[in-house]
């Protein structure tokens, strides 16, 4: 039995390709060095997808649309928005007045990254495939300098041991590959010669600064996503949905900016309540996402109707499938976010950090030296 | 030309013989076969301009850069390159599975093209480039444990799709079998240059 990336190499197509021949190379190094040569079209920059958001199409919030009342299309700007559910914890979020724990520019942002997921291995049991699901868990935390002027550090730890979810039982199974070596189970500190305010922000990578110039006002605030997000994703506005998760992954976004980013989403079609009670890390939230899935997977943004406080996000499983044998519900995986402010980065992580030599390309890609 | 650039030179001369065959691969694997020599000497011309900053070893810089000229060639105001005329045809991340693997294995190649795209390039990558995790993160942009993480699902993701691409033509086979991206066995890139440069 080939596993994935047997198959795929075997099905390479460019295993014949030979090395281009001394000609051309001399061509190459000759266009490669030519100062004359024209200058290439000025680049623009790149940007990660996240791609779980991405899997939402846009025929499912047409037909959400439908189901909106006429008090919530009142309510919002554009065609359509938010289910009344969704509409009304968004609403309800966005107008609590949480400030921010008061932080100071020479302080830090402890913001801790909790996640837990299903990895899958294929092996052999009495000459027969079998694949064997494990759930693992991991913790990240990150010291942001408040200012943004001073590198960040990040300390990356796996938090239990595999467990078992789908796959024979008996015997005991080999522990995965992935937890077996000492390295995945110790601490990886790192961080690089380069700062937040060094690096191009993007909704992927925010910076302090970058949160701090974007609009409150909700119809700017519109604005600026839908354009971002024009050209982006199976449809603008599910990908409206993709960058404000991915701003608020960050867990740096501070309250005034969240509620807006909350009104915005309110007028989002398609956006309703996944989930009414969704847990994560011990904290119970409302899951709000596209109702659309794909591949039998749903991905929806956890918040605290309490607090006004994006708990996290998580995918889950909603369809069964051969690929993946465990109970409609089942949680794929999931991280919970949390922030505190903190003084100083602790010496122990300080002393430990391998540290990356990083710099900004010109189109504004963040190119590291990895250390080992 | 001052002694500098003739080192610079012989340096990049290096470079480029070291990895010409890699990058070449990485191209054919991507674009349609009139394309693949346009977008070697672009990132070749990169890597010239910027070979103070690559590091060692440069595989993974120059598929990092080659996946920006690809990302910004496929952006519609970047039409008036060639190449990008070319792919704008394809949508934002499309990749047209090239003859080869469509004849060798058209299971596989219709499931590389069902996946969404960030996993069918991660899978490529694992495969073809043979990069770790932490390389992927490198080119892609993003973390180590999330390209770890991406891998995982992406691999699901596959299984899953073959499984139900198989079932459909054949009822003996289900193919399904994945490893975990820690239990690679491939190769690392290539290793270090011996120049001081």
């Amino acid at each position: 039995m080939l596993t994935m990336q047997e198959r795929l190499r075997a099905a390479d197509p460019a295993r014949n390709i030979p090395p281009y021949d001394a000609a051309t190379v001399a061509a190459l190094l000759d266009r490669a060095t030519d100062p004359q040569r024209d200058a290439l079209p000025a680049p623009r920059r790149t940007r990660a997808v996240h791609r779980g958001w991405a899997l939402a199409t846009a025929a499912a919030g047409t037909a959400l649309a439908l189901t909106l009342g006429p008090a919530v299309i009142g309510a919002v700007t554009g065609t359509g928005g938010a289910t009344p559910a969704a509409a009304q914890l968004l609403t309800r979020a966005a107008d609590i007045t949480v400030s921010d724990p008061p932080a100071r520019a020479e302080q830090y942002y402890r913001i801790t990254t909790r996640s837990t997921g299903i990895s899958e291995e294929g092996t052999t049991r009495d000459g027969q495939p079998v694949r064997i699901g494990w759930r693992t868990s991991s913790e990240s935390i990150q010291y942001v300098a408040v200012d943004g002027t001073r590198p960040t550090y990040s300390v990356d730890r796996t938090t239990t041991d595999p467990v078992r979810v789908f796959g024979p039982g008996t015997p005991a199974p080999p522990p995965p590959p992935s937890s077996s070596s000492s390295s995945d189970r110790s601490v990886h500190v790192r961080t690089t010669n380069l700062a937040p305010v060094d690096i191009p922000a993007t909704w992927q990578v925010p910076t302090p600064a970058w949160l701090a110039a974007l609009p409150r006002d909700t119809d700017a605030l519109r604005a600026r996503m839908y354009a971002d997000a024009a050209g982006h994703g199976p449809s603008t506005d599910a990908e409206v949905l993709v960058i404000a998760a991915d701003v608020m992954r960050s867990g740096l976004v501070p309250a005034d900016l969240r509620a807006a980013v909350f009104r915005v989403l309110r007028t989002v079609p398609g956006v309703t309540v996944t989930s009414e009670q969704a847990t994560l890390d011990g904290r119970t939230g409302v899951g709000i996402g596209r109702s659309e899935d794909r591949n039998g997977l749903r991905q929806e943004l956890v918040i605290d109707p309490a607090t006004g406080q994006v708990l996290g996000e998580r995918t889950l499983v909603v369809k069964e499938s051969e690929g993946l044998p465990v109970p409609v519900g089942t949680v794929f995986a999931e991280s919970a976010v949390s922030r505190t402010v903190v003084d100083r980065i602790p010496e122990q992580v300080r002393a430990s950090a391998t540290h990356d030599r990083c710099e900004v390309t010109p189109d504004g890609g963040v190119l590291c030296r990895l250390s080992q | 030309m001052t002694t500098d650039d003739d080192r610079d030179r012989v340096c990049f001369e290096a470079l480029v013989e070291q990895t010409q065959q890699a990058l070449r691969r990485y191209a054919v694997r991507r674009l349609p076969p009139d394309d693949v020599d346009d977008l070697v000497a672009e990132v070749y011309a990169t890597a010239w301009r910027r070979r103070d900053a690559i590091p060692d070893p440069p595989l993974p810089w120059l598929y990092r850069t080659a996946a920006h000229h690809l990302a910004h060639a496929r952006r519609a105001e970047a039409r008036r390159t060639r190449l990008a005329a070319r792919l704008t045809g394809s949508g934002e991340h499309g990749w047209v599975a090239p003859v080869e693997i469509a004849e060798a294995d058209p299971d596989l190649a219709a499931v590389l093209a069902a996946l969404p795209a960030a996993d069918a390039e991660i899978l490529r990558l694992a495969a073809w480039e043979e990069l770790s995790p932490t390389e992927i993160a490198y080119v892609q942009g993003g973390t180590a444990g999330a390209a770890r993480v991406r891998l995982h699902r992406a691999r699901r993701r596959a299984a899953a799709l073959l499984a139900a691409a198989e079932s459909a033509t054949t009822t003996t086979s289900t193919a399904t079998s994945h490893r975990p991206p820690t239990a690679r066995a491939t190769a690392a890139p290539s290793p270090a240059q011996e120049l001081s440069c």
